[in-house]
């Protein structure tokens, strides 16, 4: 675009000279160069944004391009993956199961198991007495047989600093693994040669779920932050930088030894309970036990209180974690609880109409945040509306009530008068009129009075006699001129 | 893929009301989209103009675009171009209204000059106008006479003129379009006495 570098200063040479000599003959184009040489700014900058959103705004209701398709399958594969990897999908595997020949492949980024790991160590960093269960592993699944009888054993990855405290946890863990898998495989074959054995799947997963119904209800009790399930095995895994599934299913377990034999117990009278309960239903619940344990793993609370300059409360003030729509809303007293996934930086903005918004770099820290009042008035704030419109309500014709209905002003009903002034008026009548004593009563006529102060459309309101009407009318229309008003005038004789 | 290519064509090769009627076919938002984009600059800069503020003059543009998108199809609109130029000042009047702010007009600026001239100065011409032309010319006085030669025979831009002469950038415009103005009245009366 030539006119947008000539407005950002570049003026010299031949295109420039061509859009002066064209800006000669257009109004428009002359007008607009004074206006960006009026006013200073980044004016390219500006208008490059202003293409975005008209662009947004006009095109937003249809996916153009190949490349928005990808984007989506993109977006679609990234959150099927931590769907699968937090929830321990077991509807999906299911399904897949009863496809036979599917295939699943998904991909979970390297980084997020990286992350899970730090999250893990930090955790146990902080509360080395503190028991940490661990859960599921990674595998690789290409068909359902793996699934059910994976190839390689499963392994359990802790940090060093962690790893001779647990020795033992990690041992008993490995021997249910095996009974675990020995048991699955058990299940596999006996289901290739019969299909009614399925319930002793459904068994299974009940006695799983089970196990990860109690370990929810200790993360609750205990309010322990658990890790998640890929942390277990990223030390394994990261080191080929091959990348896995989470299998919820195939969990291999560590529960505290002094548990354990509580779980054992409840395992087995819970299983009895559970076996009532219809396929469907067994793995949705897990789904649900898992996410909402997930859910408790990864949050921390954060709480605050938003005052202003004279620390005053401030009511209404929106609380947002940075970059997200994550937030709340600050209570009558000022104060916010927000809950947040521990990231690096949970860093927050205040923002509140009338005041600056404000970052909160360390909300775990920060407890009173102080709002400044924002230079910029109120009466500023401009409300623009580019919300999104149905084509449906587009394409017709789309009516707008402007508030500029002609702007009647406001008048008081101004009668017409005699210029002369009404007593002049009246001396004037009484000489010319004439008298009768045929009749009595009174003539009134209606009228209204012209530019030039001439009555016009004269009526006889009220008529006695058509002599003495015309008469009247005569009177009316050889005397001295009104002043016009906005309304008829009237002038009664009376006889 | 039919859909793909009519869009990249249309791109660059539609004109402002080609692309008009296919939003008035299509009801397409798309296409006005487009459209309007190729006119935000000179929006953009018309507001800029009245309003004297950036903030106001993008809260314009938006505003013009979303009282146009629905109603644009119902105008018979034959230039869009000039259409639009008055649609948006009417806009950034009715907004300084609203603000009851006065107007302070250029009168200077809203004077386009007739084509004759322009074309006089561009385009070859018979003899008679061409004589009178450079009769006109001399009779300039001599700022006038440069800035509006080095702008018409030599292509110049403001600022190269500026560069040349060192006048400063208004005098190099006013220069230009009071050497117009005294050229065009100069050939009209030079002309009109050769006839009679």
């Amino acid at each position: 675009m030539k006119f947008l570098k000539y407005i950002q200063g570049n003026r010299k040479g031949k295109n420039a000279h061509r859009i002066e000599k064209q800006a000669m003959e257009d109004p428009f184009l002359f007008e607009a160069i004074e206006g960006y040489d009026s006013v200073p700014g980044n004016h390219a900058d500006r208008i490059a944004r202003m293409r975005s959103s008209i662009t947004a705004r006009s095109t937003h209701h249809r996916a153009k391009g190949a490349w928005k398709i990808a984007a989506a399958t993109v977006g679609i594969i990234a959150a099927s993956s931590i769907y699968f990897m937090m929830m321990n999908h077991e509807s999906s595997m299911l399904t897949a199961h009863e496809n036979a020949n599917a295939q699943i492949t998904i991909y979970i980024p390297e980084e997020y198991v990286e992350q899970k790991r730090l999250e893990l160590t930090v955790i146990q960093e902080n509360n080395p007495k503190q028991k940490v269960t661990l859960e599921g592993t990674v595998a690789n699944i290409t068909n359902l047989d793996e699934v059910i009888s994976p190839i390689e054993p499963m392994v359990v990855y802790l940090p060093q600093n962690y790893a001779h405290i647990q020795n033992k946890e990690i041992r008993v863990l490995s021997k249910k693994d095996e009974t675990l898998i020995s048991r699955q495989e058990k299940i596999s074959k006996e289901e290739d040669r019969n299909n009614n054995e399925e319930i002793e799947i459904r068994e299974v997963i009940n006695d799983k779920k089970d196990l990860v119904a109690q370990q929810h209800e200790e993360d609750s009790n205990k309010k322990q932050e658990v890790p998640p399930h890929t942390a277990a095995s990223s030390g394994t895994y990261i080191n080929q930088s091959s990348i896995r599934l989470v299998m919820g299913t195939n969990q291999s377990l560590s529960v505290l030894e002094d548990q354990k034999e509580e779980n054992k117990e409840k395992t087995t009278s819970d299983r009895k309970s559970k076996e009532y309960m219809a396929a469907g239903n067994t793995s949705k619940i897990a789904a649900d036990a898992a996410s909402s344990s997930a859910h408790n793993q990864i949050s921390v609370t954060l709480r605050g209180k938003i005052v202003d300059e004279n620390n005053e409360p401030l009511a209404g003030a929106s609380v947002v974690k940075k970059g997200t729509n994550i937030g709340t809303i600050t209570d009558i007293n000022g104060e916010y609880t927000l809950k947040v996934a521990p990231d690096d930086d949970i860093a927050l903005t205040a923002n509140l109409i009338g005041f600056e918004p404000i970052d909160i770099p360390n909300p775990t820290e920060t407890k009173i945040v102080a709002l400044k009042e924002s230079t910029s008035s109120l009466d500023e704030i401009v409300v623009m509306g580019y919300g999104s419109q149905k084509k449906r309500d587009i394409t017709g014709s789309v009516s707008q009530i402007r508030n500029s209905a002609p702007k009647s002003e406001k008048t008081v009903p101004t009668k017409p008068e005699p210029i002369i002034g009404t007593k002049e008026y009246n001396k004037y009548i009484e000489k010319n009129r004439t008298h009768t004593k045929t009749k009595q009563g009174e003539v009134i006529l209606r009228f209204s009075v012209d530019s030039n102060g001439t009555p016009t459309n004269i009526e006889i309101s009220k008529s006695l006699s058509e002599s003495l009407d015309n008469e009247v009318i005569r009177l009316l229309k050889d005397g001295p001129k009104w002043k016009p008003g906005n309304t008829t005038g009237e002038l009664k004789i009376k006889y | 893929m039919k859909l793909f290519n009519r869009h990249k064509k249309e791109e660059t090769q539609y004109s402002d009301e080609e692309l008009l009627n296919e939003y008035r076919q299509s009801g397409d938002t798309e296409y006005f989209g487009k459209l309007y984009n190729r006119y935000i600059p000179l929006i953009y800069g018309l507001c800029l103009k009245y309003l004297q503020n950036e903030d106001k003059s993008q809260d314009a543009v938006m505003e013009i675009f979303e009282n146009l998108l629905p109603k644009v199809c119902s105008y018979d609109i034959k230039v869009f171009r000039t259409w639009l130029y008055s649609v948006v000042k009417n806009h950034c009047f009715s907004i300084l209204k609203e603000n009851k702010r006065t107007i302070a007009l250029d009168f200077d600026s809203n004077i386009m000059e007739s084509d004759d001239v322009l074309t006089l100065l561009v385009e070859e011409s018979d003899n008679d106008k061409e004589e009178a032309l450079n009769y006109c010319m001399a009779k300039l006085s001599e700022p006038q006479r440069i800035s509006v030669s080095k702008f018409f025979y030599e292509e110049m831009s403001y600022a190269d003129i500026v560069e040349f002469t060192g006048y400063d950038m208004k005098s190099v415009k006013s220069y230009i379009q009071n050497g117009k103005r005294n050229l065009k009245l100069c050939i009209e009366s030079r002309l009109k006495n050769e006839i009679s």
